[in-house]
């Protein structure tokens, strides 16, 4: 760091860290030499290192020496909330120091007023979201907003690596840089695994970013619950231990209980509610709850008055709570990274340890709960390496490039060059793409005069009219959401309040009188009313828990690796808690601990039909399609397979008929990649599953209704419906393409599949039990499963009564025919 | 080949029609949304809204327009199934005025040539095609009856047994915890409504207040259609 000593902080900074009794360290002295030198930079740093500081400090002492009016500095978190606990933070030195600076978010929350005046007189530092950089960026007075950008910081980089989000954020990053050329980037992320590849996807064209990396100074400690209640071998809610993780809340002076799904945080707040004896503030948090409770949550959070909140990872990134010294996470960690994210919630200061508690909710997680405290001791990490861009993003960057100004394919092809993960495109694909945004990729030419894109006569190219910019604005954005309902509390009439947010399948599941738990309290619902759940606070026996089928955890791969390991080392066993050892020895007695060197393959009925368990430790994506070639397979056999579902850990498939030594060769085998692969990906529910998706990005369908139309449904109609229609008759349209190359980048993992059924040829081995066995109960409980069409279905639908009443009928339908052959 | 008894048996014993019985008459419930009434060996069909994509495309969606192609040679295959004296499309059939003009010459000329290939071909007109194209062979009409059966496209309520389109229906069964979910024919005392047949052609579901005020639960009995089959909804 020999940089570093050439710097010197003006006094109203230095006397400014003074007062706050602290010292600017080597490293941030470090980042403010390199930007000086128009470097980017990629600040890795554990959390409570002051890294957000660090981040705008370079800004604050430019904009100090030389204020101006516009815009200097942009801010992108990937989480609304960050940039009002940002901006929070961000206000406190600059008022102190008494800076002549602005600085304002700007969300989807941000009224339209002040969005408004944020485009005439933007402030000098904008905190925003990648959504809405890109809605920015698609106004004809982008070049004047953004035209003096001198610096770009890229909150939590880590979390976006690898994600179509991330994609969308490097596109509108290569736009920004064709209207600010000279802008700076910083990218501040926790500790990862692959800080190079973090690094290359940061740099403007190609450069990668240089790294500044501050290590961690202590290691957290984590525990694991040792509970003295009896431990559930399956199930997701760990009512078991809620005494022990209310004393624990009891004993500390504030905590953050992490959970993995929003229907989990609803059940664990109602539980803890139950046993809050002391009726301590214990608050709840998550995605789909309306912005105003989040807030006041947050705000409540801020001003030290919760003593616990319940939340999922809506709250694991970043947020600066310095009154937090306990993290306790209830389920399965699911991955080291986002392990020590959560734990970093704790004690945000650098140099004190943060204390965690895992609490397993079942015996299979305490294995997993295990294998990620002994990865941390051992300091590895997991994490995911950038992937090419989704090409599904592209048609919505073109569109957004001609929102602003009319330009020609081969600049935006240039631009698209520009983001990192695009930058091996090819330009046939960008051709097709084009042609896909101009006029849908239509075959038929007759259709031609429907172009959403029209010529000018210098060659370049605009929207056609102002209803396809509307439609656009409206629909920016990649995350893809189930439709959503709005739930509205009712108190009298229909009068109420708009309280959050569920799944429109969730709505859909629920008949009037029928109660739910949402936010916290029991409601029964009542009716849907112009797009909204209408609900009253009431009570019911065993309320339905809202499930959210877009907010589930991507998980990492790698952790099924140490549990496989720990599997096979019976001396690692110790450290386990004494229920999850004797859970272990039943298994092994019941049936068999897996073994390397084989997959272990359970067979058991249960329910009417049999279950079969392939412990593969393959993670998830290579189960996912393993389970669609198995039971592509397994229907030709005339074993009518009915449903599979999968964990990191393994595979089950549930099939009207039993399978045997034999069988189970013939399914377990290299060959069901080449004969079976083709014909089932075409039709198999995930590439149908991706379409959707990619048909929402690509804008080919409307994510926002319009309030107006009071049929939604009829207007509206699944995308499974064009896919089957594109399919039949323009199987080479680009969208089936991309769908494709979307499910391999992110459904399949073909390569380790591969691998697998090689090394496992003839080493599948089949234990046939009369139940289910210890081992295999959490992964058959877990029921987000897949149905497979065919023989196994039309078992189930058979009705053997509407046959005959129909065929009793034929008799007097025979006076009317033309008369039989 | 026309409807023969053989056929029809057949038909019902691989699960891909039904027969019930509505207004005191048999009927063919088929697996592919149509419904066959053997008595005036009449075809129905309902809300083929033909070029809702190219409506949609020119309303700035850049969806591929295919769905009159498909829609057709759906159409085509069970006309050709059943070979009718009579077909009624129940209204809807256009999914704009400018419908059939928009239409590629191609489906067009396929579509003439399959309506002329029908005895009888009535166009029921519905609120998305009050006005039936008139270059079009076959009749359009408000309203067919037969005995004391109305087609119609919304409900009459002067009729007493009336057949309708309109609100797309669809539904689910639940099988052992599984879930499966169709568009469907719904059967109450006095009406029978009708799924819709075209390619880009959403769903209401049958809990659906507009249609719960139609056919309430203990009147309807609901035929979902589910990969090609037919299943009577418990």
């Amino acid at each position: 760091m020999t940089t570093a000593s050439h710097v010197k902080l003006p006094a109203t900074f230095a006397n400014w860290f003074e007062e706050k009794g602290w010292q600017v360290r080597d490293y941030q002295f470090d980042m403010l030499a390199r930007a000086a030198e128009d470097k980017d930079i990629l600040l890795i740093a554990p959390t409570g290192a002051g890294k957000t500081l660090s981040g705008f400090l370079p800004s604050l002492l430019d904009l100090h020496e030389a204020p101006q009016d516009g815009l200097h500095t942009l801010y992108i978190s990937p989480l609304k909330a960050l940039t009002q606990d940002i901006h929070r933070n961000l206000l406190e030195p600059i008022a102190q120091m008494q800076l002549d600076i602005t600085a304002e978010t700007r969300t989807g929350d941000t009224p339209s007023h002040k969005r408004q005046r944020q485009r005439k007189k933007p402030p000098n530092l904008l905190l925003t979201t990648p959504e809405s950089l890109m809605l920015m960026l698609s106004y004809a007075d982008a070049p004047a907003i953004f035209g003096r950008v001198k610096r770009v910081i890229v909150d939590e980089t880590h979390s976006l690596i690898a994600s179509k989000r991330g994609d969308f954020l490097t596109l509108a990053m290569a736009r920004l840089k064709h209207l600010a050329p000279a802008h700076q980037r910083i990218g501040l992320s926790a500790t990862v695994a692959h800080p190079d590849s973090v690094a290359a996807w940061l740099g403007r064209s190609g450069q990668p970013a240089d790294i500044c990396h501050v290590p961690e100074a202590v290691k957290p400690q984590i525990t694991m619950l040792k509970s003295d209640n009896r431990m559930p071998f399956g199930g997701f809610m760990a009512r078991y231990a809620i005494d022990e993780i209310y004393q624990v809340i009891c004993q500390a002076r504030t905590t953050l209980v992490f959970v993995n799904t929003r229907a989990q945080s609803e059940l664990m707040f109602q539980m803890l509610w139950e046993a809050n004896r002391e009726g301590l503030p214990i608050a709840l948090y998550h995605g789909s709850l309306s912005k105003e409770q989040r807030r006041k949550t947050e705000d409540m959070m801020a001003s030290g008055l919760l003593r616990a909140i319940v939340c999922t990872s809506a709250l694991e990134l970043g947020i600066d709570w310095g009154s937090v010294d306990k993290v306790i996470q209830v389920g399965a960690p699911k991955g080291v990274s986002r392990l020590l994210q959560r734990i970093g919630r704790a004690n945000h200061r650098f140099d004190e340890p943060s204390d965690a508690l895992l609490v397993p909710a079942n015996r299979f997680e305490a294995l997993e709960c295990q294998a990620a405290i002994d990865a941390i001791a051992a300091g590895s990490l997991d994490g995911d390496k950038p992937m090419p861009g989704a090409l599904d993003i592209l048609p919505q960057f073109i569109l957004n490039c001609l929102c602003s100004a009319a330009a020609s394919p081969e600049a935006i092809y240039q631009q698209v060059l520009d983001a990192a993960p695009y930058q091996g495109t090819d330009r046939a694909d960008f051709n097709k793409l084009w042609t896909f945004t101009a006029n849908g990729g239509n075959a038929l030419a007759a259709y031609d005069r429907y172009q959403r894109l029209s010529k000018k006569p210098d060659g370049t190219f605009k929207p056609a009219d102002r209803r396809v910019i509307q439609r656009h604005r409206q629909n920016i954005g990649t995350i893809v959401e189930a439709g959503r309902l709005k739930v509205k509390r009712i108190r009298r009439g229909n009068q109420g309040k708009i309280i959050g947010e569920v799944e429109e399948y969730f709505a859909s599941q629920l008949t009037p009188g029928d109660s739910f738990l949402f936010a916290g309290e029991v409601l029964v619902f009542d009716a849907i009313r112009d797009m909204q759940l209408h609900a009253r606070p009431g009570k019911g026996k065993e309320p339905k828990i809202p499930s959210y089928v877009g907010g589930q955890m991507p998980l990492s791969t790698f952790l099924a690796d140490g549990v496989r390991d720990m599997l096979a080392a019976p001396q690692r066993w110790q450290a386990l808690p004494a229920q999850v050892q004797e859970w272990l020895d039943l298994q092994a007695a019941f049936s068999r601990i897996p073994q390397p060197g084989e997959v272990l393959v359970e067979q058991f009925p249960y329910r009417k039909a049999y279950h079969t368990l392939y412990y593969t430790f393959e993670g998830r994506k290579a189960n996912q399609t393993l389970g669609m070639l198995l039971t592509r397979r397994m229907e030709k056999m005339g074993i009518k397979p009915l449903s599979f579902s999968v964990t990191d850990y393994g595979l089950s498939v549930c099939a009207v008929n039993s399978i045997n030594d034999s069988q189970l060769a013939a399914l377990f085998q290299p060959d069901i990649l080449g004969d079976e692969l083709e014909d089932w990906m075409l039709q198999a529910p995930m590439l149908k599953r991706s379409f959707r998706q990619v048909a929402v990005v690509s804008g080919l369908t409307e994510q926002r209704y319009h309030s107006s139309q009071k049929t939604m449904k009829q207007v509206t109609f699944s995308t499974d419906l064009i896919y089957d229609t594109l399919r039949e008759h323009d199987p080479d349209h680009v969208l089936l393409a991309v769908a494709r190359a979307d499910a391999e980048r992110e459904l399949l993992d073909l390569r380790r599949l591969a691998d697998l059924l090689i090394r496992f040829v003839d080493k599948a081995h089949l234990v046939s039990l009369k139940k289910v066995s210890p081992m295999a109960i959490p992964i058959v409980l877990d029921v987000r499963s897949e149905q497979v069409k065919g023989a196994g279905a039309h078992a189930l639908l058979e009705q053997a009564t509407l046959y005959e009443e129909a065929e009793s009928m034929l008799d007097e339908v025979r006076a009317y025919l033309s008369g039989g052959d | 080949m026309a409807v023969t008894e053989q056929w029809i048996s057949n038909v019902l014993r691989n699960r891909q029609g039904t027969l019930v019985r509505f207004a005191g008459m048999a009927w063919l419930l088929d697996a592919r949304g149509v419904a066959y009434l053997p008595e005036k060996d009449a075809l129905v069909v309902s809300d083929l809204h033909f070029e809702k994509g190219s409506y949609l495309h020119s309303k700035g969606n850049p969806l591929p327009a295919l769905d009159t192609r498909a829609t057709l040679s759906r159409l085509d295959e069970v006309i050709d199934a059943y070979r009718p004296a009579t077909v009624i499309s129940l209204g809807d059939s256009f999914h704009d005025a400018q419908s059939l003009p928009r239409m590629t010459t191609d489906d067009q000329q396929a579509l003439a040539t399959l309506v002329a290939t029908v005895r009888q071909w009535y166009w029921v007109e519905g609120n998305h095609d009050p006005d039936i194209p008139t270059e079009l062979p076959g009749e359009a009409v408000t309203t067919v009856t037969h005995k004391t059966v109305t087609f119609t496209h919304e409900p009459d309520d002067t009729a007493t047994y009336q057949v309708i389109g309109h609100y797309h229906p669809k539904c689910r069964q639940v099988v052992s915890r599984r879930r499966y979910r169709g568009k469907c024919f719904v059967v109450t005392p006095h009406m029978l409504i009708m799924p819709a047949f075209g390619q880009y052609t959403g769903g209401l579901d049958v809990n659906d207040e507009a249609l719960l005020a139609l056919a309430p639960e203990r009147q309807r009995q609901c035929y979902m259609l589910y990969d090609e089959r037919v299943v009577a909804v418990t």
